[in-house]
């Protein structure tokens, strides 16, 4: 069930005439406007570079969780969705995934593209990408309890910015201190493992909060 | 046909009792009590903005009641809404991007029903734009699309808003055959319509909204 929702979600995406890579877009915009406003220069930028990396890609996603909800809400699909007796644990799971899928890893990908801007060493780019693919998760899963409570909402949009901001400041501390560990400690560092365990709080307690959410919306 | 509509023979039903739903803080109508079963029709008649949708999405589970109950049964016990309801709004919730299988396909297999699709298609009139894009069919095309969905979802009880509104005159004929074939086979239907009832040639249970059964309220 949930395969075939993801299957549905990445179909959607694609024929959506590019609106999905909004996100790909900004990111690669905002290390862009990053570099040119340092000056272009190299030792400026290499210790700060990680930092501009991850919130790129945190803007970048923050942008995306407005649209996980909203189109399905306004046509009706998820009152059909409710009626079908799906679980909606599986629905929001499903969701999370095909957001991680969409929004996220196409990110994670170019993160080579953007270390050529800021000169970055090969080990530095590998730690980046590795500790963003560590906290994927917990991002598309507190963006999907964001858009959950608030789909349906007219004004949701700058509301889910101030509702994930809390829960994404963990990530990023531990984020960009697995990153600068990575060199001393390689990735047996605390700080990736905490990433993970952010990971899982997120997966075991947002997720059910986010299938409570939509079903208190449809009743 | 007997293969779409195979005999339903549990017996489900809504039960309304002393019902009040409001929209937006706005009571729209108190004291609805009615009962629905298999082979019963009931046709919610009342002009526009009177409450007929939001009657629909209680019986639906979709909204909370302000006052009264709402159950649903199967085989005398008490049910979700999602056991046995299925549910065509007024607007299409078909995604423009997809062909019409595709969409159908979709909600077939939520509903695993997979080999009804084609049949499906075909009893709706649909056969020849199963390619084309949801997005692209006309406004009668599109409710065709929906009907197709409530077949295939095998469920026992339909509840349909104005399920002719941009349907012609032959397409009203293959839905009052649909809505015949669904009560043959032991189904209930629950019909919201601008319209009076239609003689269906089944026994059709009346309810009428009226704004004057607010009269005194404000």
């Amino acid at each position: 069930m949930s395969v075939s929702l993801i299957k549905r979600d990445i179909i959607l995406a694609l024929r959506s005439g590019g609106a999905w890579l909004y996100g790909l877009f900004f990111f690669g915009v905002f290390i862009a406007l990053s570099a040119i406003a340092l000056g272009g220069s190299h030792e400026l930028m290499r210790p700060i570079a990680p930092a501009l990396i991850w919130l790129a890609l945190i803007f970048s996603a923050m942008l995306s969780f407005p649209s996980i909800f909203s189109s399905d809400f306004d046509d009706g699909t998820l009152v059909q969705f409710k009626l079908s007796g799906m679980s909606l644990l599986s629905l929001c799971i499903a969701k999370a995934i095909s957001f991680t899928m969409l929004s996220i890893l196409p990110l994670i990908i170019s993160v080579p593209i953007a270390a050529l801007f800021f000169d970055l060493p090969a080990h530095v780019t590998f730690a980046c990408m590795i500790s963003l693919c560590l906290a994927a998760p917990a991002i598309a899963i507190y963006g999907t309890l964001a858009a959950a409570i608030l789909a349906g909402r007219r004004s949701g949009g700058f509301l889910i910015v101030l509702m994930t901001t809390p829960f994404l400041v963990p990530l990023l501390i531990f984020g960009l201190e697995a990153v600068s560990d990575y060199k001393a400690e390689g990735l047996g560092a605390l700080e990736f493992r905490v990433l993970i365990g952010l990971s899982l709080i997120g997966a075991s307690v947002g997720l059910p909060a986010a299938a409570a959410a939509l079903k208190a919306q449809l009743e | 046909m007997s293969k779409l509509f195979p005999k339903i023979n549990s017996i489900a039903g809504v039960s309304v009792d002393a019902l009040a739903l409001s929209r937006g803080g706005i009571e729209l109508f108190r004291d609805i009590t009615v009962r629905i079963a298999s082979e019963e029709i009931l046709w919610i008649h009342g002009g526009n903005g009177i409450g007929k949708t939001t009657l629909l999405e209680g019986l639906c589970g979709l909204l909370r009641p302000d006052r009264g109950r709402i159950e649903w049964r199967r085989e005398h016990a008490p049910c979700q809404p999602s056991d046995i309801i299925a549910y065509q709004p007024h607007l299409s919730f078909a995604k423009a991007v997809m062909s019409t299988h595709e969409e159908l396909t979709f909600w077939a297999k939520l509903h695993g029903t997979k080999a009804l699709i084609d049949s499906a298609l075909d009893n709706v009139g649909l056969t020849p734009k199963s390619h084309v894009p949801c997005g692209k069919l006309s406004a009668g095309q599109k409710r065709r699309l929906a009907l197709a969905k409530l077949i295939i979802s095998q469920k026992p009880i339909w509840i349909m808003d104005e399920p002719t509104a941009a349907i012609d005159k032959t397409g009203r004929d293959m839905v009052d055959a649909l809505i015949r074939a669904h009560i043959e086979r032991g189904g209930g239907a629950i019909i919201a319509s601008h319209n009076p009832a239609r003689a269906l040639g089944l026994k059709v249970r009346k309810l009428t909204l009226e704004a004057a059964s607010l009269e005194g309220t404000r």
